[in-house]
């Protein structure tokens, strides 16, 4: 019997930097040091492990198709995130996984989405946003309108992946920055205030979803608001996590356990659950 | 199974035989107070009504257990092998308690490897009560304080000798070759008083109607609770990197009383107060871990309540809540 505890070794390929302004987010392309694909859907998660410092949970941020290497972004903001973001390419990390539901997608198909993102709420969505996108999936979806927020202009993540969504046929990706800023053409202020002005059927729409806690709840309100069936609208939470499959007590909302029955929720099924996140 | 009579006279004899072949663990008095130990001398055990300070749990989920080590080579090596054990002199409530944390680490899609091996490898000796002790609540939680079947053999006081009864394989090899008299006692019947002591109530009904402010005032958020309740399972893991480079990752017991059990990274805490961590508690055992797997995670063994500094009583709490959700309900 394998403890679901153990993790695997593996070791980063490449690093990309993501933002500019105070070089806090990073992508880290990871494989198995034995050569295994990692099979997992969009919306699980990992738990990596750097030796001596400790484990934490991340989302997966590349396309489940590429079996060459995963993707993890990953903001600085601790222990072991500042040792990550130390490491250099060919360093050895450790990984278990992959944890937790995902995005439904099969049920995604043949509808239009709608997919808002708050900073690094744009990761865990990437994986199916590429799964949606790709040339071999596309007409399977209907029209993709995607709307992504950042604090600033040099806060955005994945950079290189707009102009090449853009070209892809029926999507919009719209940019949105918390203030405005000389030289920019985006919009200006947060998602929860512009999705009003978009052109959505809210009804026959599917509302994807990820950000800060309190993006969350501004932007479930504001769909309910403007009509969107809780039932159509996904989101995927955040919460404190050690052991990823359902054991620590560490992530429960109520009853529910965000690394088992989540990371992924309908707000129907949210909104039946105490406010605890 | 069949029931085995033990004279009184021969237990020690009897389990100083076990310890030669097993880890053997029961209630043993130290300046004063009853606690589970490793047994150096059967005659040290004190098989008596009175119940441990803390529960057993320790020896099946211990408080740090080395559960990986990182070599200092770059590989990884599982952790060590768990002993045969024997645990003698559980009362009825620890064994509920075993029941419910083996839901917990031994169900779903992932077992708890370390707590599994350790269940299989032990085998539960239980022992009845005789007489309710203060604090305690275990008939309000269907608990039986005379008899349990969860275990492998269940010892009932019978004046000048035990009466085991054998529940498993397990405690059949036990007592084998000790020629104990087969004693026919026929089938006891459990009587249990199904769930008087419950909350049948919505999540956010409990969440919004009940003032947690005023029920947890006087809390320290100390943690002493979680730590000597039985079915409390909270854990982290942590690294001790060792003199060589090596690394060891243990999985020691974290309590939902403190306040950075949920803190994220981005400083953002969803259990924020103390009031909203003592209504984690209250309802994890008496919802949550109902909703999940079947059983209230409460067996009224009242350590708690003994141990508490200030005097917090979650039988009344629970009570209180009922009351206050009752009143609503007729408004
Ligand atoms: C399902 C899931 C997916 C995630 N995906 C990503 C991702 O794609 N990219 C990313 O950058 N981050 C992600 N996170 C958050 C990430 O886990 C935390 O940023 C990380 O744990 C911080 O670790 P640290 O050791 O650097 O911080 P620490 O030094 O441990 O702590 C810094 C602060 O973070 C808090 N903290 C510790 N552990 C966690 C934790 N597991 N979750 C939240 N806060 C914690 C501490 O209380 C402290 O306040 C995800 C979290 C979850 C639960
Ligand atoms: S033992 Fe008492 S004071 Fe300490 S955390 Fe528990 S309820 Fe609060
Ligand atoms: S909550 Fe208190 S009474 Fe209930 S099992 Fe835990 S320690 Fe015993
Ligand atoms: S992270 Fe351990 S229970 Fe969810």
């Amino acid at each position: 019997m394998n403890s679901p505890y153990t993790p695997q070794k593996a070791e980063i390929v490449d690093i990309i930097q993501e933002t500019t302004s105070d070089l806090d987010i990073k992508t880290f392309r990871i494989k198995f040091a034995t050569g295994e694909e990692m099979n997992f859907l969009p919306g699980q998660f990992v738990e990596l492990s750097i030796p001596g410092i400790g484990e934490a949970p991340f989302g997966f941020a590349s396309s489940p198709k590429n079996k060459e290497f995963i993707e993890l972004t990953i903001k600085r903001v601790g222990h072991l995130t500042d040792a990550l973001h130390s490491m250099a390419v060919g360093s050895t990390v450790w990984i278990r996984g992959p944890f937790g539901n995902h995005f439904p997608l099969k049920e995604l198909e043949k509808s239009k989405i709608l997919i808002i993102a708050g900073g690094l709420g744009l990761s865990p969505l990437r994986p199916l946003i590429l799964t949606m996108l790709d040339d071999e999936n596309r007409n399977k979806y209907c029209d993709i309108q995607m709307l992504i927020a950042a604090r600033s202009t040099q806060d955005f993540s994945y950079r290189r992946d707009f102009a090449k969504w853009r070209k892809v046929k029926d999507t919009k990706v719209l940019l949105t920055i918390d203030r405005a800023e000389n030289g920019w053409d985006g919009l200006v202020g947060f998602p929860h205030n512009l999705v009003a002005d978009l052109d959505i059927d809210y009804q026959n729409t599917y509302g994807v979803f990820c950000g800060p806690p309190v993006m969350i709840k501004a932007v479930s309100n504001k769909l309910i608001e403007l009509g969107m069936p809780k039932s159509k609208i996904l989101t995927t939470l955040e919460m404190r996590m050690t052991c990823g499959v359902g054991k620590c007590g560490k992530c429960n909302i109520g009853h529910s356990y965000v690394c088992v029955d989540g990371p992924v929720y309908r707000l129907d099924q949210l909104s039946s659950m105490p406010n605890e996140y | 199974m069949s029931t085995i009579a033990i004279p009184k006279l021969k237990l020690v004899e009897i389990l100083d035989k076990i310890k030669e072949s097993y880890l053997l663990v029961a209630p043993v008095r130290n300046q004063g107070i009853l606690d589970f130990a490793v047994v150096k001398e059967a005659a040290e055990i004190e098989l008596s009504n009175d119940i441990a300070y803390k529960s057993p749990k320790e020896y099946l989920f211990p408080q740090v257990e080395k559960i990986l080590r990182f070599t200092s080579e770059g590989g990884l090596t599982p952790s060590e092998e768990v002993p045969q054990t024997v645990l003698l002199g559980i009362k009825p409530c620890d064994l509920e308690a075993i029941k419910i944390m083996s839901a917990v680490f031994t169900t779903g899609k992932y077992i708890d490897t370390g707590f599994a091996n350790r269940l299989e490898k032990t085998i539960l000796v239980g022992l009845g009560c005789t007489e309710e002790k203060s604090a305690c609540f275990c008939d309000e939680r269907t608990v039986d304080k005379a008899l349990s079947k969860d275990c492998d053999v269940f010892l009932t006081d019978r004046g000048n000798y035990y009466a085991a009864e054998i529940f498993s394989q397990k405690g059949q090899k036990l007592l084998d070759g000790f020629c104990l008299e087969i004693i026919n006692d026929g089938e006891r019947v459990k009587e249990i008083q199904q769930g008087l002591l419950e909350i049948n109530a919505e999540e956010n009904d409990l969440f919004n109607k009940i003032d947690w402010e005023r029920l947890t005032e006087k809390c320290l958020g100390c943690g002493i609770c979680t730590y000597i309740c039985p079915t409390c399972h909270c854990f982290e893991f942590k690294d001790v990197v060792e003199k060589k480079g090596a690394v060891t990752r243990y999985k020691c017991w974290d309590s939902c009383m403190y306040p950075r059990f949920t803190l994220h990274a981005s400083g953002h805490n969803p259990r924020e107060s103390k009031q909203d961590r003592y209504r984690q508690r209250v309802l994890h055992k008496y919802l949550y871990v109902k909703q999940n797997f079947g059983y209230t995670a409460c067996t009224g063994c009242g350590r708690c309540i003994r141990s508490c500094p200030v005097g917090m009583n979650i039988h009344s709490v629970v009570k209180e809540i009922n009351n206050i959700l009752n009143v609503k309900g007729e408004n």
